[in-house]
C-alpha cells in the first residue's frame, strides 16, 4: 500500500471535501489503524537510506489591542503575548514517517482570553479562548505509490481534515469570527487520505468535545462519537479548491448530552506570483446546523495578501454569525457547560480587517522580526431578535478593534496548520512531500 | 482523419475572423429608436411595432441592413428574430407580451453601429380579474371576541396568476358571529386584500368568505376559544428580564435573569391590590449572580426562598417573611461553581425542605434541611449524583415522592418520605427512572384529580431548542403514574410556533395552564381520560405582551387570577377563561 518516493514535479498545497453520509466509526477506525500498522510495516522494511531529521521552530505576538465597544459599554486596551509557539517536526524513513508536536502557550500567556471581535468558543464570547497547551501530536506514515498517487494515515490530536488552514497560520494576527465554523481543532483524531493526481480526498473520525481549558485532553470514551471529509482539487499549481463535511456530536457539552453539529465548508484558494510580489486569497463559506436544524449559522470570508520584499498588506472580508449564550456575571464569559439547547440569539458579525506587517529576515531568514498594525471594524447586528442583541450586550451595533505589535517567529515561515499526510505535494513530489505543510 | 479536422479547425477560424459578416470592410453608421418604445398594455398584448432607424455616418437612410431581434428579460415573443431596413432606414418587428405582468425588454442590434444595441421597454399590467386565492391567515385559533393573529389575506388575480389591483373584495362572516374591520377593501399593487377578523361570543369555528364582483369566493377557518381577560400589570420590568415567580398572601415575587443591560440579580416584590393587580413595592439586589432561577412561598407563608445561577455566590437563598411581603435576610448556601437551576420547597415529617436542582457539573438532587435558617443555617440533608445528560432541571414533590426531570435522563422517582421504598430526605430511595417523552425532559406536574379521586396523570414539560426571546419548541407529556415503578406516556400536546415551559394546575377545575414562551399563556382541558393528542383540549390561549412581544416563563393561580412571568414585560394578572 505505501510504495516507495519518487521524484517529481514541485507544487504547492491543497484543501477539500466529500459528502459521505453516516460512516460506521468502529469498522472505519480498525481499517485506518489496519492501514498505519501497514504503511509503517512497508516503510520499515523499505528504507533504510534516509537518516530521521528534526526541526524545531516557534514564534510568539506582542500585541496591544483596543477595543470599542466591550461587553457592557466603554472600550478597553489590553497588551498581551499571545500565540507562543513551539513547534517539532521530525521525519524518519525518508519521509514516510513524520511528527508533528506544537506547544501552545496561550494557557500561561492569555489565561482569560484575548480581546477579538466576535470570537467564540470554549466558554468565551468577546474574547479568544486560549487553546490547549497540546495544540497538535500527530504522527503520520504514508508515501506514494507510483508516479500518480499517494497514501497517508495520521493519528494523535491535532485539526480534523475540514476547512481551511487555522487562521494562525493565515496573514490577519487576528482570529477570525468563522474560527468554529470554519475549522474543527484540538481532537483526538484518526485520518486516512489519499492524492491520484490533483485530487485528494480524506476522511477522518474524531472525537466531538470542544476543549474547555488549555489543560484538557480529548475524552477517550468519545473518541469516533464524529467524522469529516474533506475532497480537496489543486487544478493547476497554486490553486486549491475543498469541499468539507462533518458531523460533530455534541461540541459544546463535553459529556455528550447535546445535539450533533452538521457542517459544510466550501474554499478556493490562490498563492501565484503577481506584479513582483506573492498572492494570497481565500475565499470560503461554511454552514453549521445544529438542534436537528432549528439553528444555523453561516459564514462567507474572503481575505487577500500580496508580498513583495518586505511589504504585506492584507484585507479580510468577513460575515459570520455567531449564536449568543447565556453570560456569566464576567460579561465576556458565556455558561458553560450549557445546560439546554437553547440560544439567546444569532449575532451576525460583518467585519473589515486591513493590516500591513513589515517582514524584516535575519540569520538567513530562519528568524524574522515583523511589526505590524491591523484594524477592524464593521457592525454586529441581531438576525432573529433573541434576548442578547448588540444594542442589549454592547450598547450598540459599531465594531472597531485596533492592534499593533510585534511578531518574532523562527523558521515557521509557510508553515500550514493543520494539514498532514503531505498529501498538498504532487504524488512524485519527493523532496515536498517529506515536509510537513 | 487528422487533415480533416485541421481543415475544419481553419475554416471556423476563417469565419471568426470574418465576424459572419459578408466580407470585406465592415459597414458603419448609427442606428437609433424610431417608435414603439415605452408601452403600456395587458399581458399577452401584441404590441405596436418596435422600429428603429439606421443612417449611414453621413445621417442619411440606409436601406437592407439586417437588424437583429431579441427579448432582453420579461418574456412574450417577436415576430422576426431579424428584419431589414427599407429605403426610409426602417427596420421594424412586432412584439407581443409575455404572460408575467411587468417589463418586457427588446433589443435591437447591428454589430458595428453606433447606438447598437437599442432597447426598448414596455409594460404588461394584469388582465382582468378572474382568479382569488388565499394568501394567509386559515385555520387559526384565538380567543372568544378576540382578533386572529393574522389578517386573512387574499389576492385577486388575472387568468394568468397576475395580482390584479383596485378591486374591491367583499368580507363576509358566514359562521361563528364574529365581525370584520371593513365590510370590503381594495386590492393593493400586488393584488392583495386583508381584513383584520374578530371572532364571535361562542366558542368553536368561524368562517370567513371573500369575494368581489363576478369573481370566486374562498373562505377562511378559525376556532374560537374562551379567552382570557387583561385584568392587570404587564409591561413593568423594563432593565431586566423576568424569570420565575410566586405569589402568597396578597405579594407576588419575581425574579431576574441574564443580562439586559442590568444583571438578573433581582427578586422584585409586588403588592397586589384589591382587584388583584401589582404593584412593585421592594426588591432584593443579590451581588455577583447572574439569575435568579426559581422562587417560591412555603406554604405556611412564613419562607421565602429562591435558587441563583451564575457568579460567585450562586447557591441558595432563605428569607424569612416577618409580614407579607417583608423579606428579612436568613441563610444562604453558595454552590459556587455550581448554581441551582431550581428549588422546591416540601414539607416532609414536619421539617421543611428545599429540593434543589445542582447544575451544571456536578449534577445532583440535593435536599436542603431548613429546619435551622432562622438561625442563619442550612444544612444539607442528602445529594444524589443525577448523570450529567444535561443535568437536572427542576423537581414537584408530593406525597413523600420527588418527581426529578433530567434532560435527556428523562424521568427519575424518588421516595424521599412516603415510606413506600424506605426513603427520606436523608436517604432518598430511587422508585424508577424512565426516558422518553421527547428527551429534553424539563418540568412537571403530579395531578390529583379532586373529581375523580385519581392521582394518574404526571404532566411533563419538553423543553426543545429556542432562541430566548423570540421562539421556542418542546410539547406536553402526559404520563400515567398509576405505577410509580413503571411511568407510560399516554398522550401529548403540541402548540404549533411554541415551546412549553413551567405550569401550573387548576385541580378543582381540572385546567392545566401552561407557561408557553412566545405562545404566551394557554389553558388545557385536563378531566377525564387523556390518551392520544391533546388539541381538541384547548379551552384558551393568550399573548399579553402581543404576537411578538411575548415570551412567558411561568404562571400560578392565586386568588381567583392567573399570574405569569414574562421574561420581556414582567408581570401580568389574568382573568380565567
Amino acid at each position: 500500500m505505501c510504495g516507495s518516493v519518487r521524484p517529481g514535479r514541485p507544487q504547492r498545497r491543497a484543501a477539500g471535501a466529500s459528502t459521505p453520509d453516516r460512516i460506521p466509526v468502529i469498522l472505519l477506525t480498525s481499517r485506518l489503524a489496519l492501514a498505519l500498522y501497514s504503511c509503517l510495516l512497508v516503510a520499515g522494511q523499505a528504507t533504510a537510506q534516509a537518516r530521521p531529521t528534526v526541526g524545531v521552530m516557534g514564534q510568539a505576538i506582542g500585541i496591544v489591542t483596543r477595543v470599542d465597544p466591550i461587553p457592557g459599554g466603554g472600550t478597553l486596551t489590553e497588551a498581551r503575548l499571545v500565540q507562543p509557539l513551539l513547534m517539532l517536526h521530525a521525519q524518519a524513513l525518508g519521509g514516510r514517517l513524520r511528527a508533528v508536536a506544537t506547544l501552545n502557550l496561550e494557557g500561561q500567556t492569555i489565561p482569560d482570553g484575548e480581546l477579538t471581535p466576535g470570537s467564540w468558543g470554549e466558554g468565551f464570547n468577546d474574547r479568544r479562548h486560549p487553546h490547549t497547551y497540546a495544540h497538535e501530536l500527530m504522527l503520520t506514515a504514508g508515501g506514494a505509490v507510483g508516479r500518480w498517487a499517494r497514501v497517508a494515515v495520521s493519528g494523535g490530536k491535532g485539526f480534523v481534515p475540514f476547512g481551511s488552514d487555522d487562521p494562525m497560520s493565515r496573514p490577519a494576527l487576528r482570529y477570525p469570527v468563522n474560527h468554529h465554523l470554519a475549522q474543527i481543532l484540538e481532537r483526538a483524531v484518526l485520518m486516512a487520505g489519499v492524492r491520484a493526481g490533483p485530487v485528494a480526498l480524506e476522511g477522518a473520525v474524531f472525537n466531538g468535545d470542544e476543549p474547555e481549558r488549555p489543560g484538557q485532553w480529548p475524552r477517550g470514551d468519545r473518541f469516533g462519537d464524529s467524522w469529516a471529509a474533506r475532497l480537496t482539487v489543486i487544478p493547476v499549481p497554486g490553486v486549491e479548491l475543498s469541499g468539507s463535511r462533518a458531523r460533530v456530536h455534541s461540541p459544546e457539552h463535553r459529556p455528550g448530552a447535546g445535539t450533533d453539529a452538521w457542517k459544510w465548508h466550501v474554499a478556493a484558494q490562490v498563492e501565484r506570483p503577481l506584479a513582483g510580489g506573492e498572492l494570497y486569497a481565500l475565499g470560503e463559506w461554511a454552514r453549521t446546523e445544529e438542534g436537528l436544524g432549528f439553528f444555523v449559522f453561516r459564514s462567507l470570508l474572503a481575505e487577500v495578501a500580496w508580498r513583495r520584499g518586505p511589504h504585506r498588506p492584507y484585507y479580510r472580508f468577513e460575515r459570520s454569525d455567531r449564536p449568543e449564550d447565556l453570560r456569566t456575571v464576567d460579561l465576556f464569559r458565556s455558561d458553560r457547560p450549557h445546560l439546554e439547547n437553547a440560544i439567546l440569539g444569532t449575532t451576525r458579525f460583518t467585519l473589515h480587517t486591513i493590516g500591513y506587517l513589515h517582514d524584516r529576515p535575519l540569520a538567513a531568514g530562519r528568524l524574522r522580526l515583523q511589526p505590524f498594525v491591523e484594524g477592524t471594524f464593521g457592525t454586529a447586528r441581531t438576525v432573529d431578535g433573541g434576548l442578547l442583541t448588540p444594542e442589549i450586550l454592547y450598547g450598540g451595533s459599531g465594531v472597531r478593534s485596533l492592534s499593533a505589535g510585534l511578531r518574532i517567529s523562527w523558521r515557521v515561515e509557510g508553515h500550514r496548520m493543520g494539514r498532514y499526510g503531505g498529501l498538498l505535494a504532487p504524488p512524485g513530489d519527493v523532496e515536498h512531500a517529506g515536509h510537513p505543510e | 482523419m487528422r487533415s480533416a479536422l485541421r481543415g475544419v479547425l481553419f475554416g471556423a477560424l476563417l469565419l471568426g475572423a470574418c465576424g459572419g459578416d459578408s466580407g470585406g470592410p465592415r459597414e458603419t453608421g448609427t442606428v437609433a429608436p424610431a417608435a414603439g418604445d415605452g408601452q403600456t398594455a395587458t399581458v399577452g398584448t401584441v404590441l405596436q411595432p418596435y422600429e428603429v432607424l439606421v443612417n449611414t455616418d453621413m445621417g442619411l437612410p440606409r436601406a437592407d441592413v439586417t437588424v437583429t431581434w431579441a427579448l432582453e428579460s420579461g418574456g412574450g415573443s417577436l415576430s422576426s428574430a431579424t428584419s431589414v431596413t427599407d429605403a426610409g432606414g426602417i427596420a421594424a418587428v412586432t412584439s407581443t407580451l409575455g404572460t408575467t405582468a411587468g417589463p418586457q425588454v427588446v433589443r435591437a442590434s447591428i454589430r458595428g453601429y453606433d447606438g447598437s444595441p437599442v432597447l426598448f421597454q414596455s409594460t404588461g399590467t394584469a388582465g382582468p380579474a378572474s382568479g382569488l386565492v388565499k394568501i394567509s391567515g386559515d385555520n387559526q385559533i384565538a380567543g372568544r371576541l378576540q382578533a386572529v393573529a393574522t389578517a386573512p389575506t387574499v389576492r385577486v388575480t388575472d387568468a394568468f396568476g397576475n395580482g390584479v389591483a383596485g378591486i374591491t373584495v367583499d368580507w363576509q362572516v358566514t359562521a361563528g358571529g364574529g365581525v370584520v374591520g371593513v365590510a370590503s377593501s381594495v386590492t393593493g399593487p400586488n393584488g392583495n386584500a386583508s381584513v383584520s377578523w374578530t371572532l364571535g361570543t361562542t366558542a368553536g369555528l368561524n368562517a370567513l368568505s371573500a369575494s368581489f364582483g363576478g369573481g370566486p369566493t374562498v373562505s377562511f377557518a378559525a376556532t374560537a376559544v374562551a379567552a382570557f381577560s387583561i385584568d392587570g400589570g404587564g409591561n413593568n420590568v423594563a432593565e431586566r428580564f423576568t424569570s420565575d415567580l410566586w405569589v402568597a398572601d396578597g405579594f407576588a415575587y419575581t425574579g431576574t435573569w441574564g443580562f439586559r443591560g442590568t444583571a438578573g440579580n433581582a427578586v422584585k416584590i409586588w403588592q397586589l391590590d384589591p382587584s388583584g393587580a401589582p404593584t412593585l413595592v421592594d426588591s432584593i439586589i443579590t451581588a455577583s449572580i447572574s439569575t435568579v432561577s426559581d422562587i417560591e412561598v412555603s406554604a405556611d407563608g412564613r419562607w421565602l426562598v429562591f435558587t441563583t445561577e451564575g457568579g460567585s455566590q450562586e447557591g441558595l437563598y432563605v428569607y424569612e417573611l416577618t409580614a407579607p411581603g417583608t423579606p428579612v435576610f436568613r441563610a444562604k448556601s453558595v454552590n459556587a461553581p455550581n448554581g441551582l437551576h431550581t428549588g422546591t420547597l416540601a414539607t416532609i415529617g414536619g421539617t421543611l425542605y428545599a429540593f434543589g436542582a445542582k447544575d451544571p457539573s456536578g449534577c445532583a438532587l440535593v435536599i436542603y434541611d431548613l429546619s435551622q435558617a432562622a438561625a442563619g443555617t442550612i444544612t444539607t440533608a442528602s445529594s444524589t449524583p443525577i448523570p450529567d445528560n444535561y443535568c437536572i432541571h427542576d423537581t414537584f414533590v408530593r406525597d413523600g415522592y420527588a418527581f426529578v426531570f433530567a434532560w435527556n435522563e428523562g424521568l427519575y422517582i424518588f421516595d424521599v418520605g412516603n415510606g413506600s421504598h424506605g426513603g427520606s430526605p436523608t436517604t432518598p430511595v430511587q422508585v424508577s427512572k424512565t426516558g422518553g417523552f421527547g428527551g429534553e425532559t424539563h418540568n412537571g406536574w403530579w395531578f390529583h384529580n379532586p373529581v375523580t379521586s385519581e392521582k394518574r396523570y404526571l404532566f411533563i414539560g419538553e423543553e426543545g431548542p429556542g432562541t430566548l426571546g423570540a421562539s421556542s419548541s418542546g410539547d406536553i407529556h402526559v404520563v400515567d403514574v398509576t405505577s410509580l415503578a413503571a411511568p407510560v406516556e399516554v398522550a401529548t400536546f403540541s402548540l404549533a410556533g411554541a415551546g412549553v415551559h413551567n405550569f401550573w394546575v387548576d385541580e378543582p377545575n381540572q385546567r392545566l395552564y401552561a407557561a408557553y414562551y412566545n405562545g404566551g399563556v394557554v389553558a388545557l382541558d385536563i378531566s377525564g381520560t387523556l390518551t392520544g393528542n391533546l388539541a381538541t383540549r384547548v379551552v384558551a390561549q393568550v399573548r399579553p405582551g402581543g404576537i411578538a412581544g411575548t415570551y412567558v416563563w411561568g404562571v400560578m393561580l392565586y386568588g381567583g387570577s392567573l399570574y405569569a412571568s414574562d421574561m420581556l414585560t414582567g408581570l401580568w394578572q389574568l382573568g380565567l377563561p
